[in-house]
C-alpha cells in the first residue's frame, strides 16, 4: 500500500490514476453522448457540435469529451475562468447553475450555450461539470455572415445564474423563450444540458466515494502533470525556431489574409497571428478562443493525437493575435460565420510546420465545409439546407481523401433524404476529374453537384463556400488542387456567398475544390498514375502534363530523376 | 435429433441435440479452402453409430460471408447506377470517422470505378418516374460487363425502395444478356432510404453471392453423401433461422451469423433462469463482445463489415440489415499490456492472439498479456488450462510482466492486478456507453459470461458496472453451435416509405404489410413452421419531421383502426423511455415500415450430466480486487457440482474451457439447468 506523503496526502499509484482518469473522460463522454442523442439541433445530433467537461474546484479542466468538432477545444476551459471570475466560490451554492453564450468568453458564436454546474460534497465545492451545446436558434440573423455587429446576431446572455439554489431564473427563461424562433426546442435542449451536468455531478460524487478520494486535487495534479509532460515532450521534437505561413481565403468582398508565426522554444510554442487581416464588418470574425481551438487542434493532429484535452495539455501552447485582428476581433464585431476563416487555421499551422515536420502534416484542402441553402415557394414555402465537402489535401504517405470534410467533422445528407420533403432534384453528384492537386501523393478530388428545383417558380440560392480565388496549395513540390466554381444554367458564374435569385427551371452546379498534392508529381509511381487514368480520376492529358506519364509505354522518363 | 454447426475462423463446432438435450459435441479445425469439409467431418463424428435418417434438421452458421469481405475474396463485381451517381460508394458520407487522425484510411469500395456503370433513368422521391429506363443503355452496360468478366452485378438506382420497376426491368434484361451472372437488386436486398448505405449493402451482397452459392451447394451435397437428408437451415445476423434459399439470395444477411448464435445462447441461458434483462458478455482471445438482451437480443438497423481499423466505428463498409446489436472491444486474454506515454498502464487492442499467444503459452510470445496477469493472480491454474491439455508457464508470465512492472514502478503482483483491473474497466466503459446510447441502465442487468476469458473476468466487469449477478451457462465452449439449436425461425422485412404521419396513405401501407406477412408465412413454412404458429411484429422507423436518426417503434401484430394515433402514441412512449424527455410539438414522420415474422423456439438445454465424485479439488491463492490482497480460495470442478449446490466465495470453479471466479463475500449456486449463478453480494 502507498504511504502517505508529508502533508498527509496518499500518492496515487499508476493503476489507480489510469482507472480514475479513464472514468473521468468516460463520464464526460457519456454526458456528451446523452446530449448528442437527444438534441433537437441537427448539427449537434449528427456531428457532435457540443462539448462536456469536468473541472476541479479551482476551475482547471481535467477532462473533456471527445466530440465531433474542433471548435470546442479549450473553449470551456477558458470559459470556466470567466465563470469563476463572475461567481467566485463564495458566491456559489448547492443547486446553482450558471450560463452564458458570450462569444468572446466561450466558443465564438451566440448559438453556443455554455452551462456550468458547481459540484458540492456536503457543503464543500469539489469541482464543476460543464457543457456547451449548439442551440438551434438564438434569435437575430442567426448563422449567416450578414450581420455587421454581434447585436444583430441574436440574444446575448451574460454570465448569470440559470438556477439559484435549485430555483429556475424565471426572468431569464422567459427572455429566452421570447427571443428565439423555436422556443420548445431551444428550452428542451437547455433543460437537457442542465440535466446532463446534474448526472455528471452525481457520477463524480459516486466516484469520489468509490475510490475514497476527499476531492479531485491529487488526481488533478497527476492528470495535468502527466498531460503537460507528454505535450512538452512532443513539442521538444520540433527544432527551435520561428515558422511562418501566410494563406488566403476568398472572404466576402475582399480576401482574408491568414498569417501565423509559430515560435518554438524548447518545449513551448507560441502561435502568433499578427499580420492577419484586420477584423471585418461582416460575421467572419474569429474570437481568440476559437482561434486557439483550431490552433490546438492542428498541433494535436500533427504532434500527439493521443494526448487528451485538459488544462495541462494547453499550458505549453500560447495563442496570440493583436486586438482588432480578424483572429481576435473587438466587441461588438459580428462573429456568426467564424468557421469560414477559422477553418483555414489548421492549413496555416500545417504550412508553417511543413518545412520541419513534413511527415506529420497534410497539404491544404478545400477549407471549410460548404453549406448550400435553397429557398423559395412552390406549393408552399420551403428552405432546404445541405452540406458538402471538397477534397482533402494529400498526406506525405498517401493520397488525400476525396469529397471529405476537413477540418470540419460534418457529414453530408444522402441525396434521397434531401429530395424527400423538398422540391430539389439532384441531377448529378460525382467526383470532379483532375481536381486533385498533382503530387507523388495526389490531393483528394472535389465533387460536382448539379441541382434542379422543381417548383416551377423562381428561387434563391446561397452557398457558404470558398476557394474560388485561392486554390489549395500542395506541399514540398506538390501542385495545387482545382479551384472552386459555381455556375447556373442561365450562364451566371460567380461566388455564390451572397444570395442569388434564379428563374424558374434554372439549374445550378457546384464544383467543389480539390486538395493540394504532396511531393513532386513526377515522383508518383507510374502504375498509380495509370490506375488513376483507368479509373477516370485523372485525364490522360493531365497524366502527361503533370505526371510525365508516357502513353507510348516506354519507360517513364521521371524514373530517371529518382524519388 | 437436430445438429448445430458453427463454422468459426479457427474451429468448426458441432453439437448434437437429442430430445432437447445436448447429446454430443465435436470441435474440428476449420478447412478454409472448402469449409464444408470440416462441417461434414464434424457431423460424421457425431453420427458414429446413429442412423443419419434420425437427424431432423441441420442448423448452420458461418463466418464465410464476413471473411470473404474482410479478405476481399468475393466475386468480380459490377455496379449499375442512375446516371450521375456512380461515385456514391466513393463519396460516402463525406466525413472522417476520426477527427484527429490525419492519416486515416477509408475502406476501398468493393467495385472499382471502372466497373461502375451508369444508365439513363430517374425515379423521384415520391416514386414517380421522371425519366424512363432506356433498355438500350442496359444492354450496352451488359456488353461492357461481359467484357470486364464480371461474375456478379449489383443494381442500385435512386429511390428504388419507393418504385422498383426500373431496377427489376434492368435485372430482367441482364438475366437474359448475362446468364450465370449473380444479380443483386437494391429494391429486393434492402428497400430502404439512403443511397450510399443501400448501394453499399447491395454491392456487398452481390460480391459474396457466387461464393456462398457454391459453398451451400457443396455443403448440401456432402451432407447427402453422409446420408443426412434433413433440411438445412441457416442462422441470420439477427439470430433468426431461415432456409438455404434466403442464404443464396441474401447472403449479406449472414454476415454476423456466428456472433448472433453466441448471443442467442446467452439469451436462452438468461431466459431459462427467468431473467428478462441480460448483458451477454463474451470474452475470447483477442476481443470481447457485449449485447443487451431484453427477452430477445436488441437489434440494430445497420452494422459494418471489414473495418479498416477493427474497433473504429465507421471505418468499415456499412451494411443496412437488421443485426443483433453487438459491440466489439479490443480486449481479450491475448491483449497486450504496456505503459503508455503518460507512464500509465494500457491494455489492448494489440493482441498476441493465439499465435504466439500469451507469454505463459511458452510458444515464443514475450509480451505481457491479460492471460499472463490472470495466471499470476491465481485466477487461472497452470495445470488445469483447457482441462489440463495445455500447461501454462508461470515463469514466462512473470518474466513478461516484470518489464511492465519496472515501467510502472510497481511490484509484480500489483502490476498483474493492475492489468486485470484496467482491462475490466475498459470493457465495462464500452458496455456502459453502449447501454447509455440505448437509454438503458446496466445496474439492473445480469451479466451472462461466455468465452474462455468471460467467466474469469465477469466478477470484475460486473463490479465495475454495478451489476450484482453473473450467470455462467454450461458448455460455454460450443455456445454458438448450441445457440443455433435454441434459435427460432425468423425473418425481418423492411421497406422505406417516408411520409408524415398525418399524410400516410394507409391503404397502401396495409397492402405492403399484407404482402410482407404473406411472404413471411410462406418463407417460415419452408422451414416447417405452421402458419398458425407464426408471430407477427410490426414496427416503424419514426422521427420528428426532418430530424436525424429515427426510432424503431414497435406496433404489435396489426395496425389499429386508427393507425395514425397508434403510431404517434407508440412514438411518444418510445421517445420518453429512451430520452427521458418529452418530444417537442413537431410532426412525426414514418421513414420505414418493418415486419418481423417468427416461429416458435425449439426446446434446447445445454446442461450436461453430473460427473460423480467430490467437487472440491483443492485450494489456492487468489487475488481479490475487493480486498486488494491475495485470499485463500476453494478450487472446484464444475462438472461435479449438482444442481442446487452452493459455493461460498472466495472460490474458483473450473471447467474445460474456462474458470468462473467468485470473490470474497460472493456466492455461487448451480441452477437446475446447469447455469452457474454468481451473486456478488452473497444472497444466492
Amino acid at each position: 500500500m502507498a504511504k502517505p506523503e508529508p502533508g498527509g496526502r496518499v500518492p496515487l499509484d499508476p493503476v489507480t490514476v489510469e482507472i480514475l482518469w479513464s472514468r473521468l473522460i468516460a463520464v464526460a463522454n457519456e454526458q456528451a453522448a446523452a446530449l448528442m442523442r437527444t438534441s433537437f439541433t441537427p448539427i449537434v445530433r449528427e456531428v457532435g457540435d457540443l462539448s462536456a467537461a469536468v473541472f476541479d474546484a479551482r476551475g482547471n479542466m481535467l477532462a473533456q469529451a471527445v466530440t465531433g468538432t474542433a471548435g470546442h477545444i479549450n473553449s470551456l476551459a477558458t470559459g470556466m475562468k470567466h465563470f469563476l471570475r463572475a461567481f467566485p466560490p463564495e458566491d456559489l451554492a448547492v443547486g446553482d447553475v450558471l450560463i452564458t453564450n458570450d462569444p468572446w468568453m466561450t466558443s465564438g458564436q451566440l448559438n453556443d450555450l455554455s452551462v456550468v454546474t458547481p459540484v458540492f460534497r456536503g457543503r464543500r465545492l469539489v469541482g464543476f461539470f460543464g457543457n456547451t451545446c449548439h442551440a438551434i436558434d438564438i434569435g437575430g440573423l442567426g448563422l449567416s455572415a450578414d450581420a455587421r455587429e454581434v447585436f444583430e446576431e441574436g440574444l446575448q446572455i451574460p454570465i448569470c445564474k440559470l438556477y439559484e439554489q435549485g430555483r429556475p431564473n424565471r426572468t431569464l427563461f422567459d427572455m429566452l423563450r421570447a427571443n428565439v424562433r423555436a422556443p420548445d426546442e431551444v428550452l428542451g435542449d437547455l433543460h437537457a444540458q442542465v440535466a446532463g451536468n446534474q448526472v455528471g455531478a452525481e457520477h463524480l460524487l459516486r466516484y469520489l466515494d468509490e475510490f475514497q478520494l476527499p476531492d479531485l486535487e491529487a488526481l488533478g495534479e497527476e492528470i495535468l502533470g502527466r498531460s503537460e509532460r507528454a505535450m512538452r515532450q512532443a513539442i521538444s521534437g520540433i527544432p527551435d525556431g520561428d515558422y511562418e505561413k501566410v494563406c488566403y481565403t476568398d472572404g466576402y468582398d475582399r480576401p482574408i489574409r491568414v498569417q501565423v508565426r509559430l515560435e518554438v522554444r524548447g518545449d513551448e510554442i507560441t502561435a502568433d497571428f499578427t499580420g492577419s487581416s484586420s477584423q471585418v464588418e461582416r460575421g467572419f470574425n474569429v474570437v481568440l478562443n476559437y482561434t486557439a481551438a483550431y490552433t490546438n487542434y492542428a498541433l494535436k493532429c500533427a504532434l500527439c493525437p493521443d494526448v487528451p484535452h485538459n488544462e495541462g495539455s494547453f499550458r505549453p501552447v500560447r495563442v496570440t493575435a493583436p486586438e482588432g485582428c480578424i483572429f481576435n476581433p473587438r466587441f461588438p464585431a459580428a462573429v456568426a460565420g467564424r468557421q469560414i476563416a477559422g477553418h483555414f487555421i489548421p492549413h496555416a499551422i500545417f504550412g508553417a510546420l511543413a518545412p520541419v515536420l513534413e511527415n506529420r502534416v497534410v497539404a491544404e484542402g478545400s477549407g471549410g465545409i460548404w453549406l448550400t441553402t435553397v429557398r423559395g415557394r412552390g406549393e408552399r414555402r420551403f428552405v432546404t439546407v445541405f452540406f458538402s465537402a471538397g477534397g482533402m489535401g494529400a498526406r506525405p504517405t498517401a493520397d488525400g481523401l476525396s469529397a471529405t470534410a476537413f477540418p470540419s467533422g460534418v457529414a453530408s445528407s444522402p441525396v434521397e433524404v434531401i429530395e424527400t420533403g423538398s422540391p430539389l432534384v439532384i441531377r448529378r453528384k460525382e467526383l470532379r476529374r483532375d481536381s486533385g492537386g498533382p503530387g507523388r501523393f495526389r490531393g483528394g478530388l472535389g465533387q460536382s453537384i448539379e441541382v434542379e428545383v422543381r417548383t416551377g417558380e423562381p428561387y434563391v440560392v446561397s452557398v457558404l463556400s470558398d476557394r474560388f480565388l485561392y486554390a489549395a496549395e500542395g506541399y514540398v513540390g506538390g501542385r495545387p488542387g482545382a479551384k472552386a466554381a459555381f455556375r447556373t444554367s442561365t450562364g451566371q458564374r460567380r461566388d455564390p456567398k451572397l444570395s442569388l435569385s434564379l428563374p424558374a427551371g434554372a439549374r445550378f452546379t457546384l464544383e467543389l475544390p480539390g486538395g493540394g498534392g504532396f511531393y513532386d508529381p513526377r515522383q508518383r509511381d507510374p502504375v498509380q498514375v495509370a490506375e488513376d487514368v483507368a479509373e477516370g480520376l485523372v485525364s490522360p492529358a493531365m497524366a502527361v502534363r503533370e505526371y510525365g506519364l508516357h502513353l507510348d509505354r516506354r519507360r517513364p522518363r521521371h524514373r530517371a530523376s529518382g524519388t | 435429433m437436430r445438429i448445430g454447426v458453427d463454422v468459426g475462423g479457427t474451429f468448426t463446432d458441432v453439437v448434437l441435440l437429442d430430445q432437447g438435450r445436448v447429446a454430443a459435441t465435436a470441435k474440428v479445425l476449420t478447412t478454409p479452402a472448402d469449409p464444408s469439409v470440416a462441417v461434414a467431418d464434424g457431423i460424421a463424428r457425431l453420427l458414429a453409430g446413429v442412423p443419419p435418417a434420425r437427424v431432423a434438421e441441420v442448423v448452420h452458421g458461418t463466418t464465410l460471408v464476413a471473411n470473404a469481405l474482410i479478405e476481399r475474396k468475393g466475386a468480380v463485381t459490377g455496379l449499375i447506377t442512375t446516371r450521375g451517381f456512380r461515385d456514391v460508394l466513393a463519396i460516402r458520407r463525406e466525413h472522417r470517422y476520426d477527427l484527429y487522425d490525419l492519416f486515416l484510411e477509408l475502406p476501398e469500395p468493393l467495385v472499382p470505378r471502372r466497373r461502375r456503370w451508369e444508365v439513363d433513368e430517374r425515379v423521384l422521391a415520391d416514386g414517380s418516374v421522371d425519366q424512363p429506363l432506356g433498355p438500350g443503355d442496359v444492354r450496352r452496360v451488359a456488353r461492357r460487363a461481359r467484357a470486364a468478366g464480371v461474375e456478379a452485378i449489383a443494381i442500385s438506382f435512386l429511390h428504388a425502395y419507393r418504385n422498383p420497376t426500373h431496377e427489376l426491368t434492368a435485372a430482367a434484361i441482364l438475366r437474359d444478356e448475362l446468364p450465370g451472372v449473380a444479380l443483386s437488386v437494391s429494391a429486393e436486398v434492402v428497400p430502404e432510404l439512403g443511397e450510399y448505405v443501400r448501394t453499399s449493402t447491395t454491392v456487398a451482397n452481390a460480391y459474396v453471392q457466387p461464393l456462398i452459392e457454391r459453398y451451400l451447394a457443396t455443403l448440401e451435397a456432402r451432407l447427402r453423401m453422409l446420408g443426412v437428408r434433413a433440411p438445412i437451415s441457416i442462422m441470420l445476423s439477427t439470430g433468426g433461422l431461415a432456409d438455404l434459399e434466403v442464404g443464396r439470395r441474401f447472403p449479406i444477411r449472414l454476415a454476423e451469423s456466428g456472433p448472433a448464435a453466441g448471443v442467442i445462447a446467452a439469451a436462452v441461458a438468461g431466459a431459462s433462469a427467468g431473467l428478462q434483462e441480460v448483458l451477454a458478455f463474451d470474452m475470447g482471445g483477442t476481443t470481447a463482445k457485449a449485447c443487451l438482451v431484453e427477452g430477445t437480443p436488441l437489434l440494430a438497423r445497420e452494422h459494418e463489415v471489414a473495418r479498416v481499423y477493427r474497433f473504429a466505428r465507421e471505418s468499415g463498409l456499412p451494411i443496412r440489415m437488421p443485426v443483433i446489436d453487438l459491440i466489439e472491444i479490443g480486449a481479450g486474454g491475448g491483449s497486450i499490456a504496456r505503459a503508455d506515454r503518460f507512464g500509465l498502464p494500457r491494455v489492448g487492442p494489440e493482441s498476441a492472439g493465439a499465435d504466439p499467444g500469451p507469454a505463459c503459452y511458452a510458444r515464443g510470445g514475450h509480451a505481457p498479456t491479460v492471460t499472463d496477469a490472470d495466471l499470476l493472480l491465481g485466477l487461472l491454474d497452470a495445470d488445469a488450462f483447457l482441462g489440463g491439455e495445455m500447461r501454462l508457464d508461470v515463469e514466462e508470465a512473470r518474466r513478461a510482466l516484470a518489464g511492465l512492472a519496472r515501467d510502472l514502478g510497481l511490484g509484480l503482483e500489483s502490476t498483474a492486478a493492475g492489468v486485470h483491473r484496467v482491462v475490466n474497466e475498459s470493457m465495462a466503459a464500452a458496455a456502459r456507453m453502449h447501454a447509455i446510447e440505448r437509454g438503458r441502465d446496466l445496474r439492473r442487468f445480469t451479466l451472462v459470461a461466455t468465452g474462455g476469458a468471460g467467466p474469469v473476468h465477469a466478477w470484475g466487469v460486473a463490479r465495475a458496472l454495478g451489476i450484482r449477478r453473473v450467470l455462467c451457462p454450461p458448455s460455454a465452449g460450443v455456445a454458438s453451435a448450441f445457440g443455433m439449436l435454441a434459435a427460432a425461425p425468423a425473418f425481418d422485412f423492411a421497406r422505406s416509405r417516408p411520409e408524415p404521419v398525418g399524410q400516410i396513405a394507409w391503404e397502401a401501407v396495409l397492402r405492403m404489410l399484407d404482402e410482407m406477412r404473406a411472404q413471411g408465412i410462406a418463407q417460415l413454412g419452408r422451414v416447417g413452421v405452421d402458419a398458425d404458429l407464426v408471430q407477427i411484429e410490426i414496427a416503424a422507423d419514426v422521427r420528428h419531421r426532418g430530424q436525424g436518426e429515427p426510432l424503431t417503434v414497435v406496433l404489435g401484430d396489426h395496425l389499429a383502426p386508427d393507425p395514425c394515433c397508434q403510431v404517434e402514441e407508440a412514438f411518444e412512449q418510445a421517445y420518453v423511455r429512451l430520452y427521458d424527455r418529452r418530444p417537442p410539438g413537431v410532426e412525426a414522420e414514418v421513414l420505414t415500415w418493418r415486419m418481423r415474422v417468427k416461429g416458435p423456439s425449439p426446446a434446447a438445454t445445454a446442461a450436461g450430466r453430473v460427473v460423480p465424485g467430490p467437487a472440491l479439488k483443492g485450494r489456492r491463492r487468489l487475488w481479490s480486487e475487493d480486498r486488494g490482497s491475495f485470499v485463500e480460495a476453494a478450487v472446484l470442478d464444475r462438472y461435479r457440482l449438482h444442481p442446487g449446490d452452493v459455493v461460498e466465495g472466495p472460490a474458483v470453479i473450473e471447467e474445460r474451457e474456462s474458470t468462473a471466479v467468485v470473490g470474497p463475500g460472493g456466492r455461487a449456486r448451480l441452477d437446475p439447468l446447469g447455469n452457474l449463478v454468481v451473486e456478488l453480494d452473497g444472497q444466492a
